[in-house]
Formats: C-alpha cells, structure tokens, sequence
C-alpha cells in the first residue's frame, strides 16, 4: 500500500503557501542561524588556510624573547608590534653558524598610508615563500637595489592606485595619518608583486639600509647619526656611506638551515643565546613557523569551538523554533486531520504530512540561509581582507560546510517527527469525531 | 491461472454494481466499547442496509449515532460481532486496510467544516480521488477525468462555476456543503454517510440541499446512510433507524456513561 507521497507533499505544500506569513517567520529564524553558522565555519577554515599558507619555506623565526606566537604575529602575520630588538650583531651571529643556510633579516615599525613598511635584503624576493613553497614574483618592476627605493605589495599598489616610478613618503609609526613623515627622503617606487594572499600584499618593502637612512636624524644621537650630520656638514648630497648605514637592530630575523635534521640543534643554539654556549651574544628566541602556529590553533580552537557551539545552538533554537510553530499550529488543524482521516488518509500520512512540511520549512530556511551567507561574502569578504587579512573565497561549500547542512536538513526531519507523531495519535484517538 | 480466476471474480463482485438484494451494510451480534469504558457504547443483534436504499439514522444525543458512523467508516472495530461493508468483512483488516477501504467505498459529510482551508474548490473535490486508486479507476473506466467530473458534480449541486478556483472560505455554509457531497461522490463510492450534514443549515438551505443530496446519491447508485437528530427530516427517506430502539446497549444503567462517551 503506498503512502502516496506526491499528494502528500502537494497538500503540505499548499498548506504551508496558506499560512506563508507564519511561516516565512520561522523559515527567516532558521535561515539567518544556518547563515551564522557557515559563516562561523567559513571564517574559521578560510583564517586556518590563510595562516597556514602565509609562510613556507623558512625553519626559523628568531625574535627578541617574547611568546612563539607574538613573535610569529608580528613578524609574519603584521600583528602586534614587537616588545623589543635583536641586535645586528646577533643576526650576524646566526647567519655565521655553519648549519645556517639563509637570514633575512626585517625592520618594522615604519608605515606608508597605514600599510607596514618593511625592511629587509634584496633577497628576500628569492628567499621568502608561501603556500607550497612559492617564491615571490613581479607583476611589474624589479626589486629594489638601492636607497630610497621601494617594492609594494599587490593590494597596497590597488589600494593606493600606484604605479612603478611613483613617489611615496614614509612615516615613523603606523596609522593611516601618522604624525611624522619622513617626506625629505621620498622613496621612488621600482616593483609591484603579484597578489599572494598573505600580508605581503599589504606591505611596502624597503632595504634595511633605507630605513636606516631615514632614521638619520632621529632619536637620540648615535654613532650613525653624528657621521651622518657631519657628512651633511661637508656639504655633500651624496648617499650616507654603507657603514653609516649599517643597522644597529632589526625586528626580527628569518632563518633557514642547511639541513632539516639540524634544525632542532640551531634552534637550541639560538634560545640559548647569551649565556652558556655562546654561540649568540644576547638572550633570543627562535620559533619553528609550523610549532608556533600549532600553539596558535591551539589558543584559538577554543574561541574557534565556542563560536561553533553558539553558532549551532542558535539554529537550534531555529529548528526549535519551527516546531513550536508546528505544534502550536496542530491544535487548529484537528479538524484538517479529521478531514485527511475521513477521505481515507492513513495516521502514517498524517503524520508524513506534518514531517514534510518541517523538512520542506528546514530545506526553504537552509537555502536562504546559503543565500544571505553567499551575500555576506559578497559583501563583507573585502572588508575582513582589509582588517585581519583573511580572504574569504566566494567558492561552493566544502566538504565540511555539505556536512553541516545536511545534518540541518536530517534535523528538520526529525523536528517534523514530534508534531507527526502528535498528529497521528490524535488521528488515532480522535477519528473521524468533529469535536473542536 | 486459477488463482487469477478467482482474483477477478473477486474484484468483479467488490467493484461491479451493486444490485438492489446485495447488502450494502450487515452487522450481527456488534458489540463495541470506546477503550478505558467498561460498558459497550453500541450493542446491534443483526442489521443490514440493501445497496442503494437511503437510511435515516435518528435518536437522541448519546444514543450511539457518532459510535454507529465510526464503526462503519472502519475507524474503529468491533470487540465482538461481524461488520460488513459492501460485502468486504471490515473486523479483520488492518488499520491501515480499512483506511485503505474508506478511501474506496464510503464518501463522508460532516456537519460542518468538511473542506481543506488551504484547497480550492476544485482541489477539495478532487483530493478524494487522489486518496483512493478505486475512485479514480472507476471515472477512468466511464471516461473522465478526476476535474472534470468534479466540474460536473459541482454544476449539478449548483454550485456557481465563479467560485470553483476559488478559496473554499468564501464559500457560504450550504456552499460548502454542497463542495463536500461532490468530494464524497466522486468515483461513485458504496457508501455515503453524512453525519448531521444540515444542522447548521437554515430551513431553504437544507431543503435545496437534502433535494441535490438525494438525486445525486440515486444518480451515482450510491448507498446513503443520513443521521440526524432532527426526526422531521424523516419523510425523505426510504428506510428509518431510530438507534435507541436498536442500541441493546442503552438499558437505564448505562444511559448515563453513554452521555459521557458521545
């Protein structure tokens, strides 16, 4: 005996256009909560990926002692500023130890327009990596090879509209309208890189000798400095000299060794810089990229988890929501069941009809719900690039994303099953009687 | 090849026409009590209704009436005793086979609210035939669609042809009436049972309607078995059942429970 289906979800169908007003009320609930919901995921996998592809290819990330994971923040990632330097001497230092193929050596601190100003060599074009390994490329210009020269990332070059042979002025500081400007010493804009989806993109990258060579001047006087002014007293425009502009600090220090399985022994070495061995005269840390990153995931897979739980709960309370409205709806539509009983409707039909109106109400509000998320997206993706540099990829639903719909849609069935079940006892106890 | 035979004939006997000797509803030795009451709510030594007589069922409230139409649209079944509906046993068939032979073989009207709200007129009609494969089989074989049978239906209860694509709760009352008898027609079922179909009709109303009700139950060959408490309406029909007289089970001591189950 068939259950009839296609009559079934006609009439459900038609029953629920009868009451659209109620009903599109709840459908917007469980719309909005499955929106919530995958954005919640999106941003969670989507900041992961990001991170996670932001560097590759560099073993060591070696800072003043800090935390692995500020010091990985703000010498990668451009957040937080660091507590404190590393002298040159203890980068020449690192670079000197036998197991130590590569450093690159970054300065921060500066700014242009809000974006960081980052000095480091020339080589970091070859040497800095992200995603799988990918070196940097052009999408016009070259790198920089001189004072007062500057290469910038994609988004800054969109952003700001500038175009190789442009002259940009650099601020001490960060903040969109920083205080004080280095504008005697404009720098002349010589590459583009092409887009990478790391902070790279929102940076300005200079040599370490021109952050140097601006800060002649500044602060309190060094060495650096009174050979600068006197060199500026004997009248000559020429550039500083290279010794004048050697750094006394930088940031932080990028480090890649000759060997994988030296790694942990160079690492040791660094962190205990300044006492016993003395392989590096003052007290440093270095971090593997992927460990810090880890602990990272770690911290935030707590906050991450919260918000999914909340996220869940809240279309929970959506699907809560809906059967209330379905139950609160049975007790007017006794007579309907009288009326399906008495044409021959079997209490399993009844029953079915009421569950598939949950699960066609669920389906509506899930693809709503995809509907407004793909419009977040749309909307807020650029804006959240801007602010934690996470882009959020307009792209179908992962894998994750199916999972968690089609548990939804599995939960509309089953918030169907208590209104179903009610209406087929009633079917039972009440029959054909006409009570109201 | 033989059990095909018999398979036929089967169908023959329970699908062909009626004729006038064959009984359309035989009950014998029916007992039946509503579930946590102890005494029987309707008690019935022998009845039988022939196919195609009309029954007026009358008494008062709480004499069995609602008991008497559960039992015979197989909502129910009786604790002991035999209930027959065109011929098919209905004591011994599933809940969901009974379901199944109500869909088929009896058109029920109530005394009000008959239509789905959601459904228009057209819809409701034809909703019948959507639950039952045997009604739709039986205007398939005289050659109409399920639509345009209920076009003729409600044209012949008069219903204006303005309001069948209409939503049914603009209908009057007597309208909605007449919608429900067209649905409980449709693919000439065994059996119709209306349950106080006019009580919340005015006096024109109900005569226009007991009128169509008649000539379209004799048109479609269709059993009718009308209750009511209102006994003036009497004269309209071939046979009567005053239900007190046949209930055995309304002796003085349990007049009071009766009351309380009805």
């Amino acid at each position: 005996m068939t259950l009839n289906l296609p009559t079934l979800l006609r009439l459900s169908f038609k029953s629920l256009l009868n009451r659209r007003l109620t009903v599109f009320l709840s459908v917007l609930t469980i719309a909005f909560s499955v929106a919530l919901l995958l954005t919640v995921e999106r941003v969670r996998t989507e900041a992961r990926t990001s991170f996670n592809q932001t560097i590759s290819g560099t073993d060591l990330i070696v800072g003043a002692p800090s935390g692995d994971i500020q010091l990985l923040l703000y010498s990668v990632f451009q957040l937080g500023n660091a507590s404190a330097n590393m002298s040159w001497k203890a980068a020449q230092e690192i670079s000197a130890m036998p197991e130590v193929a590569w450093t690159l050596p970054l300065a921060l601190g500066d700014s242009h327009k809000g974006y960081r100003v980052m000095g480091t060599d020339a080589a970091y074009f070859d040497l800095y990596k992200y995603g799988r390994k990918q070196p940097l490329s052009f999408a016009s210009g070259e790198p920089f090879a001189d004072l007062y020269q500057a290469v910038i990332g994609d988004e800054v070059a969109q952003k700001l509209g500038y175009q190789v042979g442009d002259k940009l002025v650099i601020a001490h500081g960060m903040g969109k309208h920083s205080f004080k400007e280095h504008d005697d010493k404009p720098f002349t804009l010589v590459g583009v890189l092409e887009r990478t989806g790391t902070p790279v993109d929102r940076s300005v990258l200079v040599s370490l000798q021109s952050i140097e060579a601006i800060h002649i001047g500044w602060g309190k006087p060094a060495l650096s400095d009174i050979r600068a002014r006197f060199a500026e007293k004997q009248g000559s425009t020429a550039q500083p000299d290279a010794e004048v502009l050697q750094p006394e600090a930088i940031t932080a220090l990028l480090v890649g060794v000759k060997k994988k399985t030296q790694l942990f022994k160079v690492q040791r070495r660094i962190n205990e810089g300044g006492q016993g061995l003395k392989v590096v005269s003052e007290p440093l840390q270095a971090v593997m990229p992927a460990v810090a990153l880890q602990q990272l995931w770690k911290l935030v897979g707590v906050a991450e988890n919260a918000l999914l739980v909340v996220a869940g709960f809240v279309v929970i309370s959506g699907l809560v929501g809906l059967m209330s409205v379905i139950l609160t709806g049975l007790n007017e539509r006794r007579r309907e069941i009288a009326i399906l009983r008495a044409i021959g409707a079997r209490p399993m039909q009844v029953m079915l009809l009421l569950v598939a109106e949950a699960f066609i109400l669920t389906l509506l509000g899930l693809l709503l719900g995809a509907g407004i998320f793909y419009l977040l997206l749309l909307v807020a993706a650029p804006w959240v690039y801007e602010i934690w540099g996470i882009w959020l990829p307009v792209t179908g639903f992962s894998l994750t994303e199916l999972k968690l719909l089609s548990i939804i849609a599995f939960a509309g069935l089953l918030v169907g099953l208590w209104p179903g079940i009610r209406a087929y006892r009633i079917s039972l106890a009440e029959g054909l009687s006409v009570r109201l | 090849m033989v059990l095909l035979t018999g398979k036929s004939l089967i169908d023959e006997a329970l699908n062909g026409e009626m004729t006038k000797d064959q009984a359309i509803i035989d009950l014998q030795q029916l007992s039946f009590a509503w579930p946590k009451q102890s005494q029987p709510a309707l008690k019935i030594d022998a009845f039988r209704l022939n196919a195609g007589e009309r029954l007026f069922v009358y008494g008062p409230s709480g004499c069995g009436k609602s008991t008497l139409l559960s039992l015979l649209a197989g909502v129910v079944v009786p604790q002991t005793g035999h209930i027959a509906i065109a011929g098919q046993q209905i004591e011994g068939l599933s809940a969901a086979k009974r379901d199944h032979f109500r869909a088929d073989h009896i058109g029920l009207v109530f005394q009000q609210f008959n239509l789905l709200p959601y459904l228009n007129v057209l819809d409701n009609v034809t909703l019948a035939c959507d639950f039952s494969r045997k009604r739709a089989a039986n205007l398939k074989r005289s050659g109409v669609s399920a639509l345009d049978e209920a076009k003729r239906l409600l044209s012949r209860l008069l219903l204006p042809e303005a309001l069948w694509t209409q939503s049914v709760m603009n209908l009057s009352i007597g309208q909605q009436q007449r919608v429900a008898v067209a649905r409980a027609l449709i693919g000439s079922p065994d059996l119709i049972i209306a349950d106080e179909p006019t009580s919340a009709l005015d006096r024109d109303s109900r005569d226009q309607f007991l009128q169509l009700l008649m000539a379209e139950t004799e048109q479609s060959g269709s059993s009718l078995v009308f209750v009511s408490h209102d006994d003036s309406l009497k004269a309209h029909f071939d046979r009567h059942l005053h239900l007190p007289s046949l209930n055995q089970a309304l002796s003085a001591d349990v007049t009071a429970q009766q009351e309380a189950n009805q």
